[in-house]
Parts: C-alpha cells; structure tokens; sequence
C-alpha cells in the first residue's frame, strides 16, 4: 500500500522534536554561560579603573554604588511614577505606531494609486530629523506625556508599515492562483492568505518599532519634559549624580530588552509555523 | 497493490466509467473558439488559436504538446483563473465567462489542482483542506466530516494526518492533500496543472495509480495537463496533443485500454504503442534540432 501503510514512522508527529546533538545543546545554552561571564568581565574592568583611578569617580561611580543606587530606585515610589510614566508614553506610542503602520501599509499594499500618492508624505515623516519637531509637539501639547507620545508613534509605525507592505507583496502568485480557483472574495483572501502570511513580517516591525518607541518617548522626555526616564537622565547630569544616571540608563536597558523579549516569544505562539517561530534564535535589529 | 478492491467504501462509490459511459452523455465541459492573444513589447503573441473541445461526464481527458504549447494557459481558462481573448467554456451548461468576468458560482463547479500543493503552511491538514468549505461558509461539523471523507478518498488516515502541518508531509501526499481540498466542495470536475511533475519516477508512478483510484472512486471527471506520455496514456480516455506556436489542437487520440489499469500495464506493448504513436505526433511540433522554437 505504498506510502499509507505506516506513515506516522516515517513522517515525525507535532510532538517529536529533532534529535539533540551535543553540539547543538553547546550552541543553545551558550548565552547562558557567555553572557553572566562576560557582564562579570566587564564590571571586573570596571571596578579595576574605578579603584586604581581614584579621581574617576566624578565622571564614572563604582559598579557598588551604582547597583545601591538601583536598589534605592526601585524602592523609591518617585522613581517608580518616573518608569510608569516613560512605560505608557513607550506603550501608547507603540500601539498606535502599529495600528497605524498595519492599516496604512495594508492599503498602500492593496492599491497603487494610494502608494504612488502617499509615498512623498511617508519618506517625508521619515528623512525629517523627528527630534527636530520635538519643541514643537512640546509647544503645542505641553510638557505632558501627549507630545512624547506623538514622537514614539512618528518612530515606531514606519518599520510596521515597511514590514507589512512587504509581507504582503511577498505573497506566492500560487496562493492567489488556489484563491481564485476557489472564487475567495477580497475580503476572504485578505483574512485567509495575506494577513496569515504577513504575520512574520509583522511580528519583525513590532520588534523594531517597540525598541523605537522608547527612544521616542525617552527623547521626547529629555528636550521638553518633566516626569519619565528621559527627565531623569538630564536632572541626573545637571546634578552630577552620576550613579543615578548610570541606574537610569540600567533601566531603560531592561525596560528596551523585555519588550523585545515579549514580542520575539510572541513568535512562538502567533506563527509557530513559520522558521522564525520554531526556534528563539534571533537577529537582533 | 491494487487499491480498488481493498479500500474502504466512501459515499463518493459511483459506477465505474464503463458503465458511465452508457449512462452519461452530458457535456461537463465545452470549450468552444477559444483564442488566446498575448499583447507584448514585440507585438501580439498568439497562445492559443481556434480550440474546441469537449469532455463528457466521468471521462478522463490528458492535454499533451511541446513546452510553451500554452497548454497551462487552456487549463487555467477552463478554470476560470484566465480569460480568453475570444471563444465560450461553458460547464455544466452554463457560461464560465460572463460580461463582469468568471462567475463564481460557476468557478466553484470546477477544482483546480495545482504542480506546487499550493498547501498554506500556518493551517493543518485538517484545515487546509476544509479552506473552500470555509469559503462557502459550510457549517464546522459537515466541513469535519467531509474533509474526514475526503482524507479517506486519497488514502491518508484522517487520525494520522489531520493534525499535521505541510511541512511534516513528503511531496507525494502535500499533492494528495492538494487534491482532497479541491474535491472536498464536491466540484462538477477536476483540473489537473502537471500535478506530479515536481515527483521522483516511482512516487509519480504510485501517485497515478492512486489518481485513477480517486478518479474511479469520485466520478469526477478530470482534466490533466501533463508533458509525460506514459502518464497521459496510462490515466486517460482521450489524449488531446496540441501543436506549438500556436498552441492549436492537432489530434485527439482514443486511449482503448481496459480499466482499471495496473501497474504490469505501464509494459504492455497495446500502451508502448500508443505511447511511440504520441511521442511521434509530438516529435512534429518540434524543429530538427529538437528545439520548440
């Protein structure tokens, strides 16, 4: 009976993962080792010229008192109100980004007319210097969050709606040839082949415009503000507390990492079909 | 080997074509005039000139010719994916081609398969074939049970298979699959675009004797562009061979093999000779230097 006979022996289950060589589990759980052993390489160098440059601690805080300063930050309920601040600009910003980048690069990509009539205005909101329209949207919106807001939108709907009008041109003729085989309406191919397919392309442009999104949010905050993460860093410089500064930049550098993390582990759940949603295993942008 | 008498009964069990044939006579497809004119940079190219042809209920009809022959191009206007420069393809008695383009209700009287399965990665097997039922916005529990029906129809275990993804699948059964989605919507016919023509020999052999299988089995009947002359004899009632630049039909040859037709038949000297008879028909529609050109 040919290939019907046993096929689950041939053709491996959801379930059964690959075979783990040696050499593969070495290369997985490198990081884990790398990465702890490298920071502690770092903060060695560090403490090193700290100590023996007794001078330097006016222009660099030893890794000891930066990491009290951390503790004390996360105890400190100001400092909390800073990072919520800095959190809903970046959140807020993101999200609109993408519904704006989605929606926009999903009728660029369906129409021509549009493309060709919107494409001057949207390389335009890119080449501008965005930081330049930063006193601005602080003159317009005030020193609250809406102007940062309106910055991390600017930043983050652009790789959306690159990624999503690619995603979408990519699509195989051969899928559009099974659509119209199969008399799909517009609206059924969008749903069942377009939208599917640019899910990876999707998932790509969030990764890059919610690390953009931060950066606009915390810009925003340090040329026209006075709450959030970026303000911290400019009263942190003009009050020469550098650790404060350095415990700042900490944060934002965990705060850019988990977002990250929850949008590429977002992989494995939306497209575990696809390569990139099979393994963690990522470039960064 | 033979797969007729132990594979299990389905509701699509319809009498063999012998018998169909008396019964039948109904036209499921006619395609009457039809030209095909390309407008390039060079100028107008004519694909395809002048085709009539007709397939009757149940029959199994092979398109044969040279690369280039715009035989792709006939079937995928028989389809509905392409539209004629002038000519009728009526199905079923009912025009394809209406002033607004292909109907849709009449579209979905005709399953198209594909050389690539065209399968969507991000859906089971189970869903990949049961996307036309989806279209059609059948109800969940009559899409389950036809796809299992369907399953069942091309030879893969439903427990098996349904919760599979393509990519766990070998070229052979992504095509069986591939053909399980374009009967599941119990289409008028089905067309065939080389379906195997990406397949090793012997799995393309096994794959074509489960095609008279299904085909038996279905009732549908089918219409297959292929560029193997053993293929084209093996499968079919008639082999329609059509001449290069412009693609013209040249002949439509009668196939008289009993059915069904087993593997030991792939020697027999009656199919070897229909075989040599159409690589003769062929050899004309190419130059001497064995260029299509």
């Amino acid at each position: 009976m040919e290939q019907t006979a046993n096929p689950a022996a041939t053709y491996p289950g959801p379930s059964s993962a690959r075979r783990m060589t040696v050499g593969r589990f070495f290369i997985k759980y490198l990081p884990f080792f790398t990465t702890p052993a490298l920071l502690a390489i770092v903060i060695g160098i560090w403490q090193w010229y700290v100590a023996s440059n007794p001078n330097s601690q006016y222009i660099l805080p030893p890794p000891a008192k930066v990491w009290d300063r951390l503790f004390e930050f996360m105890r400190d309920p100001t400092s909390i109100e800073h990072v919520g601040v800095t959190l809903y600009e970046t959140l807020v910003g993101f999200f609109l980004g993408s519904v704006i980048g989605i929606s926009l690069g999903f009728i660029i990509a369906k129409s021509q007319i549009l493309e060709r009539t919107l494409n001057p205005f949207i390389i335009a909101s890119q080449v501008i210097p965005k930081v330049a329209l930063v006193p601005l949207f602080t003159f317009w919106f005030g020193f609250n969050p809406t102007s940062k807001i309106i910055i991390a939108t600017l930043l983050a709907f652009f790789p959306l709606l690159s990624n999503v009008v690619l995603g979408i041109k990519s699509v195989e003729e051969g899928k559009h040839d099974l659509m119209n085989s199969l008399a799909a309406s517009r609206w059924q191919r969008f749903l069942n082949v377009e939208l599917p397919f640019s899910m990876p392309y999707i998932l790509t442009g969030m990764e890059v415009g919610v690390v953009l999104a931060l950066i606009g949010a915390v810009v925003g905050e340090y040329l026209g503000g006075n709450k959030g993460l970026g303000f911290l860093t400019v009263y942190a410089t003009n009050a020469f507390q550098l650790d404060l500064l350095f415990t700042v930049i900490i944060v934002l550098t965990v705060i850019g990492f988990v977002l990250y993390a929850i949008l590429a582990g977002a992989r494995r759940f939306l497209i575990p079909w696809h390569e990139t949603g099979k393994s963690a295993r990522r470039e960064v942008a | 080997m033979d797969k007729l008498e132990n594979s299990p009964p389905t509701t699509f069990d319809k009498p063999l074509p012998a018998q169909r044939g008396a019964k039948g006579g109904q036209q499921d497809i006619v395609v009457s005039g039809i030209n095909k004119i390309y407008t390039t940079d060079q100028g107008r190219v004519t694909a395809l000139e002048d085709i009539n042809l007709t397939a009757e209920h149940g029959s199994f009809i092979s398109l044969l010719g040279p690369s280039g022959c715009g035989k792709t191009t006939l079937l995928r206007i028989m389809g509905g994916l392409l539209h004629p420069t002038t000519g009728e393809i009526m199905v079923g008695g009912r025009p394809l081609y209406g002033p607004n383009g292909p109907s849709k209700e009449i579209i979905r009287e005709v399953g198209f398969v594909f050389q690539d399965p065209n399968l969507l990665p991000w859906r089971n097997i189970q869903r990949n074939i049961a996307l036309p039922l989806e279209l059609q916005k059948v109800d969940k529990t009559e899409r389950i049970g036809r796809v299992r029906e369907m399953l069942r129809l091309v030879g893969l275990d439903a427990t098996t298979f349904e919760r599979l993804y393509p990519r766990q699948l070998s070229g052979g059964m992504r095509q069986r699959v591939a053909i399980a989605r374009a009967l599941v919507f119990n289409p008028l016919m089905l067309l065939m675009d080389e379906p195997f023509g990406a397949l090793d020999a012997m799995t393309r052999e096994n794959m074509n004797l489960e095609l008279q299988n299904i085909w038996q089995k279905s009732g549908k009947t089918i219409v297959l562009v292929t560029h193997s002359l053993q293929e084209a004899v093996f499968l079919s009632d008639r082999v329609a061979v059509l001449s290069s630049r412009p693609g013209r039909l040249k002949e439509i040859v009668d196939i008289d093999l009993p059915r069904p037709r087993t593997r030991a038949m792939l020697e027999d000297p009656k199919l070897t000779e229909y075989v040599g008879y159409l690589r003769h028909k062929l050899e004309e529609g190419y130059d001497n230097d064995g260029t299509n050109r």
